[in-house]
């Protein structure tokens, strides 16, 4: 389809060159306005008594960091999600697997006064199982077309939104401390979690680099993949695995924020490879670059208060998919 | 041409030009579910904070019984079994016809960003309209957030026509724009407005007026003498476009007709009750299983048990909590839930 | 003597599918009463051409004839009296009973008013009893054998009384038994009630045994046109399916049978 090829090295490249220059303006942005140079200061020769240097390291690092992760984790997990189903269509958001840990996570904090980071995170983990199974179970009967996995997806977000909702309504003290975190934010963190939940995003995303070779051939078909000797099984179980850990750790950190697990991986698909060896690593570098960019936007034009990235997200989102969806071929149902 | 098998009673009810084939035994279980939902009615009437027997209840209803509970009767109750009823009646037959247009099970008239796009509307209205225009517009603004979204979904699903598959993405990634904007308005909006419009999201009767009856029922009138006009039609859809148009169907403009019908329905249901999450996909699939899949008495049996849904979830949020009064919304949602499960051990049968 | 004009004509068929074109100016009549099969390989456009009788697909140019008159400009109802359309792959909705099914098929005669007429109860009935179905009446759709689900959807277009009747592959994925089932009920049909029956089917000795007049196309282009005995020869089968063949007499029913081979196995020597 493209008549000059990029190589994917070249794609992953820029993309990587983009990133620093959008973690730097990130470092920059806020309602602080710190000069570059200054943030560069910070980061190399540090000086806890100047208060520039303390904001950039603490909390603009960490929304930093968070934005990064957190895109990466989300737009892998959307490659890793569509490689199972073998539905382009797939996305953490769109199946309720966010939904599912959003919920879990409310039903947490609704038992537990001040729950340490493990709990809260070993929630999302459930809580986007949970979902997800939910969703291949109702989604995937036989003679099913791509219609009844999306509708299962929506109606599994659908319960699960207004399940939280139904509990927020009831214990309203939770209702105002989440409602900024639940609608997407990489804001009030402090480094220490962060730091704890980052290994376990890292593991995901290091555990879905691994098995992009068996997602090549999974994508072939289950009886392809069967007769090239894949234990198919094994493999849908690492793979969902990896998609809970990533899911559930990004939602953890911050928040339900949709579509960037959709979006990139067809970006990055059509730009770079659809093998996974290269898509993967390009999603992850997508998925960081669109994160950030969305987070130093929502910081840069919030003033004083911040727009929710879920938000944003899903406000550009929407717009492209529908492009996407015009323009491809599911037209013909 | 004749055998044995054509002497058959023929069972037809026929008055000079009209015929209609009668539903058979489903018009017995189609009798069985309204008795039902006269008892929940008036189990709904005696309950509350001061439960009544059945017999005040009918005095209050008929003038007789004390002035204090003809008050709570009237004033309180009898409004929010109504408006459930209504609204509930009206998810349901939104609910069957657009799962029988979409030809799918799973859909709901949440998926053309009916709930959502009503929500976002309200929510946009209770933050900054309230103080400028009287509240009683607030389903007004509800109703046309609704219809609004189903055009824009249609619109843009259409391309040379539109397929289900288009049809439900594009109502998905509108539903999800429009609650992008609900979240919005509720994390920046006014903060005083917050509870109230979150309140709303979760779907109620509580303080139903007779009022929001009369303008429920004012826009569900023509909305239900149209769906018995198109009831037949909507089953000739259901079998898909080639089909459709082989018998003789005109399958663009019905179903952009249908899909107007479902919407402003749903979207009328929901300007005064709030989202009632689930009731347009609960009520389509037990009706089905009780009373069959032909679309004209199940349509009937949809709104019977939309009805009963919504009551059974009010009544349930009126005494379970005592002496709390949650919203029905919460207990559509539990109700959906258990519903789920039940589907999914269902579709793992199916599939083994 | 008047002319009563063809049931079924194409003038000048040219027809594109996703913007690329399928049929190049096709011009055909159609035998009425008779049963006329489309064969061809993959992509020739058979499909194609039977959606387009159907007005399923508008042409690019031409025109197609029902009954004398351009297609598009009768109304709906008009085309679905005259003609009834089985597409592919036909899905009814889950749970649906083989009557209510078959109920459907009466829609084009119907109105708000009069849903269940006398007319409308016996044309069921009837289909029911042509179909064989009379007993499964009463069953779910989707619980039937592939055999018998085809014949409940045959069934609805049999109530939908329309003189020509169109099938786009009744028979694929039924297995042989219920193959033959399937065409034998189509041919019933066809002496019996006197239906045009026009379909298209991948199995070339089912067509050459089933068809009057076969049609085959290749790449868009009617190859050859007429009863199978005089039109299916060695040429033909190379012509449309690229493919060697000898053909004999069926010993049965003695249509052509094409007994085809290809560059790898070779027959036995001694043969």
């Amino acid at each position: 389809m493209n008549t000059a090829r990029i190589h994917p090295g070249v794609w992953l490249l820029l993309a990587a060159a983009l990133w620093v220059g959008l973690a730097l303006a990130s470092l920059c942005t806020g309602p602080l306005r710190i000069a570059p140079g200054t943030v560069i200061d910070a980061l190399l020769h540090h000086d806890p008594t100047i208060a520039e240097h303390v904001v950039v390291t603490t909390t603009r690092l960490s929304r930093l960091v968070i934005a990064t992760l957190v895109g990466a984790a989300l737009a892998v997990a959307g490659a890793l999600m569509q490689a199972m189903t073998r539905n382009p269509l797939a996305s953490p958001g769109l199946f309720g697997v966010n939904a599912g840990a959003v919920l879990a996570i409310v039903l947490v904090t609704l038992y537990v006064a001040l729950p340490p980071t493990a709990l809260i995170t070993g929630a999302a983990f459930g809580g986007a199982a949970l979902a997800g199974t939910a969703v291949h179970l109702l989604g995937n009967a036989r003679h099913a077309g791509p219609t009844r996995l999306v509708l299962a997806g929506a109606a599994t977000t659908a319960l699960c939104v207004a399940i939280t909702q139904a509990i927020l309504v009831v214990d309203q003290e939770s209702l105002d401390n989440i409602l900024f975190w639940l609608a997407g934010s990489t804001a009030a963190r402090d480094m220490r979690e962060v730091l704890g939940l980052a290994p376990v995003l890292c593991l995901g995303l290091l555990g879905a680099m691994l098995l992009a070779p068996h997602l090549d051939v999974l994508a072939a078909g289950d009886q392809v993949a069967a007769g090239l000797g894949q234990r198919m099984g094994r493999i849908k179980a690492a793979t969902g695995l990896a998609v809970v850990c990533l899911a559930g750790a990004a939602v953890s950190m911050a928040g339900s924020i949709g579509f960037v697990g959709l979006i990139v991986p067809h970006l990055a698909r059509r730009l770079v490879s659809p093998r996974h060896g290269w898509l993967l690593p390009a999603c992850a570098l997508f998925g960081a670059v669109l994160l950030v960019a969305a987070d130093v936007l929502a910081r840069a034009t919030g003033g004083t208060q911040e727009l929710p990235i879920g938000v944003l997200t899903t406000a550009v989102g929407v717009p492209v998919f529908i492009v996407m969806l015009r323009r491809g071929r599911h037209g013909r149902g | 041409m004749a055998g044995a098998d054509m002497i058959r009673p023929s069972r037809a009810w026929r008055f000079g030009a009209f015929s209609r084939r009668p539903p058979g035994p489903a018009l017995g279980r189609l009798a069985v579910l309204i008795g039902l939902l006269l008892v929940v009615a008036v189990l709904s009437l005696c309950a509350g904070q001061h439960w009544l027997s059945p017999a005040e209840v009918l005095r209050a209803l008929t003038g007789q019984g004390r002035e204090s509970d003809a008050l709570v009767i009237n004033l309180l109750r009898l409004p929010r079994v109504v408006l459930a009823l209504l609204a509930g009646g009206a998810l349901g037959v939104a609910g069957l016809l657009l799962q029988t247009l979409v030809r799918n099970p799973l859909a709901s008239p949440d998926l053309l960003g009916v709930g959502p796009g009503a929500a976002a509307a309200a929510v946009l209205f209770l933050a900054y309209g309230a103080g400028v225009v009287s509240p009683g517009w607030l389903p007004v603004a509800a109703i046309a957030g609704a219809l609004a979204c189903g055009v824009a979904v249609y619109a843009l699903a259409w391309k040379g026509g539109v397929t289900p598959l288009r049809l439900v993405l594009t109502g998905v990634a509108v539903a999800s724009l429009a609650s992008a904007v609900t979240t919005f308005v509720l994390v920046r909006g006014p903060a005083n407005a917050t509870l109230s419009a979150y309140v709303w999201l979760t779907g109620s009767v509580f303080g139903a007026t007779w009022t929001d009856i009369a303008r429920l029922a004012a826009w569900l009138a023509p909305l239900g003498i149209a769906m018995a006009l198109l009831a037949r039609h909507a089953a000739i859809a259901g079998l898909g476009d080639e089909l459709a148009q082989g018998l003789g169907q005109r399958v663009e403009a019905m179903r952009a007709l249908l899909l107007t019908l479902a919407v402003a329905m749903a979207g009328a249901a929901v300007s005064c009750t709030g989202p009632l999450a689930f009731t347009g996909l609960i009520a389509p699939h037990l009706a089905r299983r009780l009373i069959g899949h032909s679309f004209g008495v199940a349509a009937w049996a949809s709104a019977a048990i939309g009805g009963l849904l919504v009551m059974v979830a009010d009544l349930s949020g009126r005494v379970l909590f005592a002496p709390r009064d949650l919203p029905a919304g919460i207990f559509v949602a539990a109700l959906g839930a258990a519903f789920f499960v039940q589907l999914m051990i269902r579709a793992r049968h199916r599939a083994d | 003597m008047t002319v009563t004009p063809a049931p079924l004509a194409c003038q000048n068929l040219h027809v594109r599918y996703d913007s690329v074109p399928v049929l190049h100016g096709l011009d055909l009549t159609l035998p009425p009463g008779r049963i006329t099969v489309f064969v061809g390989s993959n992509g020739c456009g058979k499909s194609t051409l039977l959606k387009s009788f159907a007005r399923l697909l508008a042409p690019d140019q031409g025109t197609v004839l029902l009954n004398g008159r351009d297609i598009a400009q009768q109304s709906s109802a008009q085309v679905a009296r005259a003609l009834s359309m089985l597409p592919q792959s036909a899905t009814a909705p889950e749970g649906l009973t083989v009557h209510d099914l078959v109920r459907l098929g009466r829609y084009p005669h119907q109105n708000w008013l009069r849903q269940w007429s006398r007319e409308d109860e016996a044309q069921v009935d009837a289909a029911l009893h042509d179909t064989g179905l009379s007993a499964l009446r009463d069953r779910p759709v989707d619980t039937l054998s592939g055999g018998q689900r085809q014949r409940a959807w045959i069934a609805m277009t049999l109530a939908q009384d329309a003189p020509v009747m169109l099938l786009d592959e009744p028979t694929t994925y039924l297995d042989l038994a219920h193959q033959i089932e399937v065409l034998d009920l189509i041919d019933r049909l066809n002496t019996e009630r006197g239906k045009t029956v026009v379909m298209v089917l991948h199995d070339l000795n089912l067509a050459a045994r089933y068809a009057h007049h076969m049609v085959a196309l290749r790449d868009g282009a009617v190859v050859a046109a007429g009863a199978p005995a005089e039109v299916m020869d060695v040429t033909l089968v190379k012509r449309v399916f690229d493919l060697d063949c000898q053909i004999i007499a069926d010993p049965l029913f003695g249509t052509p049978l094409c007994v085809p081979f290809g560059k790898g196995r070779r027959p036995p020597a001694s043969s």
